[in-house]
């Protein structure tokens, strides 16, 4: 190979470079499809059930139930109470995972080192700084891994039937999200405070109050507030286990076939938690101090209404459910396990898959920029038709969204069990249907982050909105909506384990049996199980979505992660 | 170290507080409850009238404590916050294992009871045989009369097991009443339940007598029982047994009550009617 290449082969190596790297994205999208093809077809789901005789026949028996809502006083009243029960529970379960996750954050962060420290620190305090690291992020780990709906019925079991297991299980999960989130934000920050203040010797609580919570706590309460909205949402379904709220009335209505009940009760759920959203955004705007009187006030109250045995945490006598004798592996458990791992992924990912598609067609249509407005400065006004179709195709978009997006996984794996019967389609469907609103919403941030030149480039030649978004929007967001879709995937794992237990496939329906009929061996080692799925996938996708990511002109891993705050 | 003793010294009050609380709560409260084998209503309009009856004959005052999970009564059993629990036989061997329940009285029929295998009319079934690859039905996963034995009975008897041969894995309608309802709509063509829940639902009118027959009734077993937490005083059990041995159907106040039962009169349990639901238990692989 001669040292200098004449600058035409150069050219013509680049062009056979660029044209090997495009067919590769094609074989890549390709295979992603298939796969997904391949996944529905080993979950033995069949989407036709949706829409044969029977499947109309059923969702027709539904929306029956919306046209005549149950508006009797008595039944209003009591959905009234119940509503006001799921959302104080949301609200001192985010407080209680806001203790707990700043908490055990405080421990799980790694202080950056001074470039020349002072002295040289003793081995076995750096141990055991990293022990209680680990042990921190162990902790949040196992909490998190856990889905809520899990850890209610297990504390059900513990302090009795109530609003108590709700608040103590989002408590959980969320509290191990929060930590974890709160310390990969924490480590974020720009070391230079950090290291100011060691050097004039403050201590770790000092270096938390003084360098890390000023420059973190905007995130942290953006992220708090994201994180009420789900728990209020999830506060609605948990009683379907007996941890109170809404969940009771929902699962009663669909065991009995009270369509009418169950319509009101749904209507309930979108409605206030539809005004939370609003009254969200607007804490979002407003000063630190807002917040922190509306959560305390929501504690309050919190705390006068629902009645919460406290003290049977510690001192219940209720019959183990865990041991860690004989927990040895059979092969048959093993097999069992497998299969429902493989449920569970294949099903998570089918649902990404499809409500990725989903969203990726209505994000753009709910876009302002891309719709109805222009990114140019002076756009040509759309005339005619065009006029009153454009805003209504927005507006109705942006309705799916919201309304997709308010509805709990759970709830909607109920209804979907109804409507196709028990089984992976139902958990697709509700685990699809609900992530395009999240997606959507994801997606739809992402779109207004974009580089205004290239889009209103194509505008002033007269492309239309398609073209817009395919040639000037898309190829700069491109790498960010992929690396999104796997984080909720990552996150769809974990959801698909709570569809499971109303009956919708996958792992959930197992740990469901185990807690129902006490298999303390069965439980303790689905537990354990669930810990490692949901460990591996997120050490994968955190992997893979670093490398989406690595390309020029794209924000970091760490960055991506913060977008989620606002989600 | 001053602040350690205060903070210990208020701790152990706080928990001797506790212990007093709930010393004093078994004396002049009883709490009872059942597992929720029917919809909340039903269950309501039938304990109400036993709780009655129980504190009159009591007097102490009686609180019916409502669940929505059969696991549920168990473990606050277990828990004690709550003193006797109407359990079915199942159940009630989960809680004897796990916390050491004692059976206190049953029903006449709970001696010798049934369940009933139904079907919907347009599935074409016919005898239990013709189950096989059927869709099929339990009540909840921890009864006795919805699950386990029909379970039993369906693998003994027919050589069906429940988790292979129909037509998807079986489903659990969570409740009797459910279970009927379910098999009606079609959802499911056939399913299993307690035989006195069916032969009450089939003297009522809350479901399409065309559409769900019974097609099998399983052999007897024995069923429900009331059911005392490990630690209370034997004199408690025992005037809690005497307030259901003294009913009598000739009067016309306990006929209201002993009707809502299903009951003609209720005999003693003895806990040795129970080691055969132990054993089918665990040849079923329910019990662990």
């Amino acid at each position: 190979m001669p040292a200098v290449t004449s600058a035409s082969e150069r050219h013509a190596q680049r062009a056979r470079q660029a044209r090997l790297a495009s067919w590769r994205q094609y074989a890549l999208w390709l295979s992603i499809g298939l796969s997904g093809w391949w996944c529905l077809a080993l979950t033995g789901a069949q989407p036709t059930k949706l829409f044969d005789r029977e499947g109309w026949h059923n969702a027709s028996d539904i929306l029956s139930g919306f046209a005549h809502p149950d508006l009797s006083r008595d039944f209003l009243g009591r959905v009234l109470t119940l509503s006001i029960e799921s959302l104080l529970i949301g609200i001192l379960g985010t407080v209680f995972a806001v203790v707990l996750g700043t908490a055990l954050a405080f421990f799980a962060i790694r202080v950056p080192d001074l470039p020349d420290p002072p002295r040289r620190v003793p081995a076995w305090v750096r141990t055991s700084l990293a022990l209680t690291r680990w042990l921190a992020r162990f902790v949040l780990g196992v909490f998190r891994s856990i889905p809520e709906i899990v850890w209610a019925y297990i504390l059900v079991r513990v302090i009795g039937l109530g609003p108590g297991a709700a608040v103590l299980a989002i408590g959980l999960t969320v509290g191990g999200n929060i930590g974890k989130l709160y310390a990969e934000l924490a480590e974020a920050i720009d070391p230079r405070a950090i290291q100011a203040l060691r050097a004039t010797g403050a201590s770790r609580w000092g270096v938390f109050v003084f360098a890390v919570l000023p420059q973190v706590s905007r995130q942290w309460t953006g992220y708090a507030l994201f994180c009420l909205e789900c728990n209020i949402r999830i506060g609605t379904i948990l009683g379907v286990v007996g941890a109170g709220g809404l969940g009771s009335e929902i699962a009663l209505s669909i065991r009995y076939f009270e369509y009418d009940k169950l319509a009101t009760a749904l209507l309930a759920v979108l409605a206030f938690v539809g005004v939370l959203e609003v009254v969200s955004a607007q804490l979002r705007q407003r000063r630190l101090g807002w917040t922190l009187a509306f959560a305390a006030i929501g504690t309050a109250l919190a705390l006068h209404q629902l009645d919460i045995p406290w003290a049977d945490l510690w001192t219940s006598q209720a019959p183990p459910l865990f041991t860690f004798d004989k927990l040895a592996l059979d092969g048959p458990f093993i097999q069992t396990v497998a299969t429902q791992i493989g449920e569970t992924l294949m099903m998570a990912w089918v649902a990404t898959l499809v409500s990725g598609g989903v969203a990726f067609w209505l994000a753009p249509m709910a876009a302002s920029h891309l719709m109805t407005g222009s990114y140019l400065p002076d756009p040509p006004r759309a005339g005619g038709l065009a006029a009153l179709w454009r805003p209504a195709l927005k507006w109705a978009s942006r309705a799916v969204l919201q309304a997709t997006r308010v509805m709990p996984e759970l709830t909607l794996a109920l209804v979907f069990v109804v409507w196709v019967g028990g089984g992976p389609l139902a958990g697709i469907l509700a685990i699809a249907v609900h992530n395009i609103g999240v997606m959507g919403r994801l997606y739809t941030e992402v779109l207004e982050e974009v580089e205004p030149g290239p889009p209103a480039a194509l505008q002033a030649q007269g492309a239309g909105s398609l073209a817009t978004f395919l040639f000037g929007v898309l190829p700069q967001i491109k790498a960010r909506l992929a690396a999104f879709t796997l984080y909720r995937f990552e996150v769809n794992v974990r959801a698909t384990a709570m569809v499971g237990f109303v009956g919708a496939g996958g792992i959930g329906d197992a740990l469901n049996t185990a807690i129902s009929l006490f298999h303390m061996r069965d439980l303790t080692l689905l537990l354990l199980t669930m810990l490692l799925l949901v460990s591996v996938v997120d050490a994968v996708g955190d992997r893979v979505r670093a490398r989406i990511l690595a390309a020029p002109f794209l924000k970091s891993a760490k960055t991506m992660n913060l977008k989620d705050i606002t989600t | 170290m001053n602040m350690i003793h205060r903070l210990a010294r208020r701790c152990t009050l706080a928990s001797l507080l506790a212990l007093a609380a709930t010393a004093v709560h078994a004396q002049d409260i009883i709490r009872v409850s059942g597992i929720p084998d029917e919809n909340p209503t039903e269950l309501a309009r039938k304990y109400q009238p036993l709780v009655d009856h129980l504190q009159k004959h009591l007097g102490v005052k009686v609180v019916y404590v409502p669940v929505i999970d059969y696991g549920a009564a168990v473990s606050a059993l277990g828990a004690g916050k709550i003193d006797f629990a109407w359990l079915g036989g199942f159940t009630f061997v989960q809680a004897k294992v796990m916390s050491g329940a004692q059976p206190v009285v049953m029903r006449d029929i709970d001696r010798e009871f049934h369940s009933v295998f139904i079907a919907n009319t347009a599935a074409g079934i016919n005898k239990p045989e013709d189950l096989r690859g059927k869709s099929f039905t339990f009540g909840s996963k921890s009864s006795t009369s919805g699950h386990l034995f029909p379970r039993y009975f369906l693998s003994t008897q027919f050589h069906i097991d429940a988790d292979k041969d129909f037509a998807g894995a079986p489903l659990y309608s969570g409740a009797h009443d459910a279970t009927v309802k379910m098999v009606e709509s079609g959802k499911v063509q056939s399913g299993a339940l307690n035989i006195e829940v069916w032969n009450r639902l089939v003297a009522g009118d809350k479901f399409d007598k065309t559409k769900v027959k019974a097609i099998w009734t399983t052999p007897p077993f024995v069923d429900y029982v009331w059911t005392a937490r490990k630690d209370l005083p034997a004199a408690t059990v025992q005037k809690f047994a005497n307030a259901f041995l003294t009913l009598d159907a000739s009067k016309p106040e306990d006929k209201a009550v002993l009707d809502l039962q299903g009951a003609k009169k209720f005999v003693p349990a003895k806990i040795e009617d129970f080691a055969v639901i132990e054993q089918v238990a665990r040849a079923t692989g329910l019990l662990k």
